[in-house]
Parts: C-alpha cells; sequence; structure tokens
C-alpha cells in the first residue's frame, strides 16, 4: 500500500513536470526590447521646428521625419522659443533653448546643446549668457554653424542686437560679436557673416576663432527701403548671391562675394497683371532654394497689403540667372511654410497649419516631386505647431 | 515717430517700476488722475477699460480696431481685458508699435501691445492682424518678438492693445 502510495505520487510528480515543462515550450521567446536608433542622415530628412504649442510654449519641439516614407523618425525636447541646426557632416543637431528653473518662471538658463543625431540623445552642453533672441516663428537666422563645424554662432536680442559664438570643438563660450542696428547671423564665408540692418542695409563682419570681430564693413545705402518695401529676413542662397523677397514680390539680389555686400539690381516676382490679381509671397518660411540648379521656390497667395504672413495656396519657381518664373505647384491644401532638399531628385515640402477659426485639424507635412511638381502625399497628426522646416 | 515711442518707452521702461507703469497706463487710458490702487477703483478701471466707446466694436473679436497688428492671445478672453493683464501675470514695460485708426473718431493711434508673461500661452482667442509688421530689423515694429524686456520671465501668456497716443 506504501509502495502504491510512492508511485501515485511519482507519476503525480512527473505528470506535473511535463505540464510544466509543456506550458514553458508554448511560452514565446522574451521580446528583444530596445531603444531604436537612426541611419544616418538621408536627402529626403526635413527636421520640423515646433517652438509653441497653442497650449504651452515651454518645450520647443524638432520633429524628424522621413520625407520619402513620410514617417515620423523621432523628436527632440528642448526649452522655450529654441531653434536647431544641423552639422554639416549630419552626425550631430544643435540646438539653443531656454529653461527658467519653475517652468514658466525662476532663474533663467540659456543653452546650446550637441545631439547625437542617430541616437537623437543629449552628448554636450554650453551654458550660454542668457539673452538669446526668442521670436515666433523661429528661422535659421537665429543661429549658424561655420562651415568648418567648429563654431556655432547664436543670435541675441536684449532688444540691442549682438551674436555669442560657442566654440563646439572646446565645449565653450568663444565670444560675443556686436552687431548695434542689424539683426540675424547669415554666414557667407568660413568666418564671415551678414546681418541684416534696421535702414535696409548689410553688415558685413570678419570673425576670429576666438569668436571677436575682426572687421566690419556696411554697405554704403540700404539695397532696400523697409519703409516702402521690407524684405523677408531669410534669403535664398544660390552661389554667392543672397536672394531676399520683398513683401511687395519684388526681388533684392545681394552679392556676398564681395566686401561689403553689394546690391544688384532688383526684380519683379510677378507680371503686371498678377499683381493686380494680388499675387505676392507671405506665411512663415515663404522662399526656399535649390542650389544645385540656381532656382528659388516662393510661397504665393493672393491678398492684400499687409498680409505678409497669411498662408500660401501655390509655390511659383523662379531661375535666378534668367530672372524668370520656370515652374509653379498648386498646393493641395494652403501651406505656411516650404522647404527644397538639395540632392539631385529634390522634393519641395509645404507645411500646413491649422487657420484660427477654420476647421480643426494638426499640422500636415505635404511632398512634392519638384522636377515635375507632382503631389506625393502628406503626413498628418504632426505633434504641436512647426513653423519652421530646415534639412541637409 | 517710431524712434521716439521707441525712445519714450524705453525712457518709462527704465524710470519706472512694473506698478508705477501699470498706473502711468492707466492714467494715460483713462485720462484720470493718479488714484490710489483700492480695491474700488480696480474695479472701476476695469470696468471702464473692458467697455469700449460705443460704435468702437467689440474688444473680444480679432477684428477690433486697436488689434490692427496683434498677433498672439486676446487678454480680454484669458482673465485681463484690452488693457489689463490677467491675475499673477507681468505686464512688459515694453511692447512692439502699431498704428489703428480708430472708428468712432476716424484717427490714428499708436497702440503698443504689451505681452503680459510669466505664466504658459493661454492660447483662446488667437489673433493675427500684422498691418506694420516688420522683420526683426526693425525690431520695435516687429509682432513675433516675444516682448517681455524688463519682466522676469519671457514666457507669453497673453497680449493687451494700449493706446500710446495720437498719431501726430
Amino acid at each position: 500500500m506504501r509502495a502504491g502510495f510512492h508511485t501515485l505520487l511519482n507519476v503525480l510528480c512527473a505528470a506535473l513536470w511535463l505540464a510544466a515543462a509543456n506550458a514553458f515550450a508554448q511560452t514565446p521567446p522574451p521580446e528583444g526590447v530596445r531603444v531604436r536608433e537612426l541611419g544616418p542622415v538621408a536627402p529626403h530628412w526635413v527636421f520640423l521646428v515646433s517652438p509653441a504649442g497653442l497650449d504651452s510654449e515651454i518645450s520647443t519641439k524638432v520633429e524628424i521625419v522621413d520625407g520619402d516614407s513620410l514617417q515620423m523618425l523621432g523628436m527632440l525636447t528642448g526649452g522655450l522659443l529654441g531653434i536647431a541646426a544641423l552639422s554639416r557632416d549630419r552626425k550631430f543637431i544643435f540646438t539653443a533653448d531656454t529653461f527658467y528653473s519653475r517652468g514658466s518662471r525662476g532663474d533663467r538658463t540659456d543653452v546650446v546643446t550637441t545631439y547625437d543625431a542617430r541616437r537623437l540623445a543629449p552628448v554636450r552642453e554650453v551654458i550660454i549668457p542668457p539673452k538669446r533672441q526668442m521670436h515666433i516663428p523661429p528661422d535659421s537666422s537665429a543661429m549658424a554653424l561655420t562651415s568648418d563645424g567648429r563654431l556655432l554662432l547664436v543670435a541675441n536680442l536684449t532688444p540691442a542686437t549682438s551674436i555669442t559664438v560657442v566654440d563646439i570643438a572646446n565645449n565653450q563660450v568663444a565670444g560675443e560679436i556686436d552687431t548695434a542696428g542689424c539683426t540675424g547671423v547669415l554666414l557667407s564665408g568660413p568666418r564671415r557673416l551678414q546681418s541684416l540692418c534696421g535702414d535696409g542695409a548689410m553688415l558685413t563682419i570678419d570673425f576670429n576663432d576666438s569668436g571677436k570681430a575682426v572687421g566690419a564693413k556696411r554697405m554704403a545705402k540700404p539695397f532696400f527701403d523697409p519703409e516702402k518695401d521690407p524684405v523677408f529676413s531669410v534669403p535664398a542662397m544660390l552661389g554667392k548671391t543672397a536672394y531676399f523677397i520683398s513683401y511687395h514680390a519684388m526681388v533684392y539680389p545681394v552679392d556676398w562675394s564681395s566686401d561689403p555686400a553689394t546690391a544688384q539690381k532688383p526684380w519683379p516676382l510677378v507680371t503686371d497683371a498678377e499683381r493686380k490679381q494680388g499675387w505676392r509671397p507671405g506665411g512663415y518660411q515663404p522662399l526656399g532654394a535649390y542650389a544645385p540648379g540656381g532656382l528659388f521656390y516662393v510661397l504665393m497667395h493672393r491678398g492684400g497689403e499687409w498680409t505678409h504672413k497669411q498662408f500660401g495656396i501655390e509655390v511659383w519657381v523662379y531661375d535666378a540667372a534668367r530672372k524668370q518664373r520656370v515652374d509653379k505647384i498648386v498646393l493641395p491644401r494652403p501651406a505656411a511654410e516650404i522647404h527644397v532638399t538639395q540632392d539631385r531628385d529634390p522634393r519641395l515640402f509645404a507645411l500646413s497649419l491649422p487657420e484660427p477659426g477654420g476647421m480643426a485639424s494638426g499640422p500636415t507635412l505635404q511632398s512634392f516631386a519638384t522636377k515635375t511638381g507632382r503631389y506625393l502625399g502628406a503626413m498628418d497628426q504632426l505633434p504641436g505647431f512647426p513653423m519652421w522646416i530646415f534639412g541637409p | 515717430m517710431d524712434a521716439l515711442v521707441e525712445r519714450v518707452t524705453r525712457q518709462v521702461a527704465m524710470r519706472t517700476s512694473r506698478r508705477g507703469m501699470l498706473a502711468l497706463i492707466g492714467r494715460v487710458i483713462l485720462g484720470a488722475i493718479a488714484l490710489p490702487l483700492l480695491p474700488v477703483e480696480r474695479v472701476a478701471a476695469r470696468a471702464h477699460a473692458a467697455e469700449p466707446a460705443p460704435g468702437e466694436g467689440d474688444p473680444l473679436s480679432c477684428d477690433y480696431w486697436r488689434y490692427c497688428g496683434f498677433d498672439g492671445s486676446l487678454c480680454g478672453c484669458c482673465g485681463g481685458s484690452t488693457t489689463e493683464c490677467p491675475p499673477g501675470t507681468l505686464m512688459s514695460p515694453t511692447s512692439w508699435v502699431g498704428t489703428c485708426r480708430n472708428p468712432v473718431d476716424g484717427k490714428e493711434y499708436i497702440i503698443g501691445y504689451r505681452d503680459c508673461c510669466g505664466k504658459d500661452n493661454c492660447g483662446r482667442c488667437f489673433c493675427q492682424n500684422n498691418k506694420g509688421d516688420l522683420p526683426l530689423y526693425r525690431t520695435q515694429l516687429d509682432n513675433g518678438v516675444t516682448w517681455c524686456y524688463g519682466t522676469s520671465s519671457f514666457v507669453v501668456n497673453c497680449t493687451t492693445a494700449v493706446k500710446l497716443a495720437l498719431k501726430s
């Protein structure tokens, strides 16, 4: 009887063991969880800077989108009204941000952060003087990286103007450049910058590795009249010529190969008939350049005086050398910003934002093949309120 | 004119405290003599500030005449009014300026768009009109600048529209 009990126990144990083994065999292998890393930055990637949502403005988003698949790749979270730039070797993303120790109040810290472009993770930071320019929309004249990747120039506004020079190689603030009466950092040489002045002239400044100005020359006279026909702050760069466009649809080319910069003859973006119809440029980023083809792209709408921020319904393409419009792309939906990639099969990206009082819809990125003007699709539900686009 | 307004604004900003500035604005707007900020007067001032003259339009609407160069959330929708910041925010002594025509007297006024700072974006009644708005190289006329100079925070809650002067 006792032996029988033992046998029964053994059989039960064996059965339990078998059941457990069976259950174990049916459990799927553990999942390979991980944090993704990105491949190298591709020519059609776009970086969208969302400085403020409608409910919050204290954390800027930099959204990274694959312009081919129109999928989101990841994002950076920054501070108040930040700006970003990509290094020329595409390995790093730099942001300049402002943080308050208690969110919307407290001690102010301005900081330049370097992110690894594959991991989208911060790798270094430099605290800069707490006076960086904060502007909506943000634009690329607020921060620029020298072509050798050594120095990052950050525009200040107190509202007096100057530029903080950050030595990226040594991870420290190098110096400060005074730009009294002129705003923005537009680089035109390895150690040369251009700044746009309140009277419509251009200031050319040469600087050194120590972040100090070593020479400054101003145009003898303004190249446009800010009272009569103001230009948008950021030009299209084609070779050594900067093409500024104006509220009243004129082109003001400026030759940046000379010192100081020299103005070239302005020419119109529109015919007299188009002007009568009210065609003019507008939006937060109404101008894009395609340097390899000598083309620039202008976001156009029909409107009256002071509609320079109205969203555009068409993109007009100009051959800068021929001073002629060569193409026109009609947008499926109005856009506030445009950006053109610099590769051999370029894309035009147009970003649509919800309009106040309009239909409830999230920001949408539209894609076009610029050679044919063909609409390739759109990506919706973009986070935040992207107001500036840049890319490699 | 713009340079003059800027100079005057800066001088006033430099010489006065924020509270002094508020009182000064109150006097300019209401044409009132300097009164101590007793609760009764404050209520009266708010009623005055919120009520435009007949024919001036609705100050909670983006097409109200003073908002011709506006960019931001109307403070009237956020706990303040056309001339007052919401409780706990910081009124900037500086601003961008616009020139708007009052439909009642037909005259052009210099309007200071003073940001109320120190609290996150209110987001209600977003309004952007842009008359006279110039890029950053004309800083004083740029409605995209965060106009919180003179306060301790550049986070903008909403924006007011204060009559500064009759355009000469």
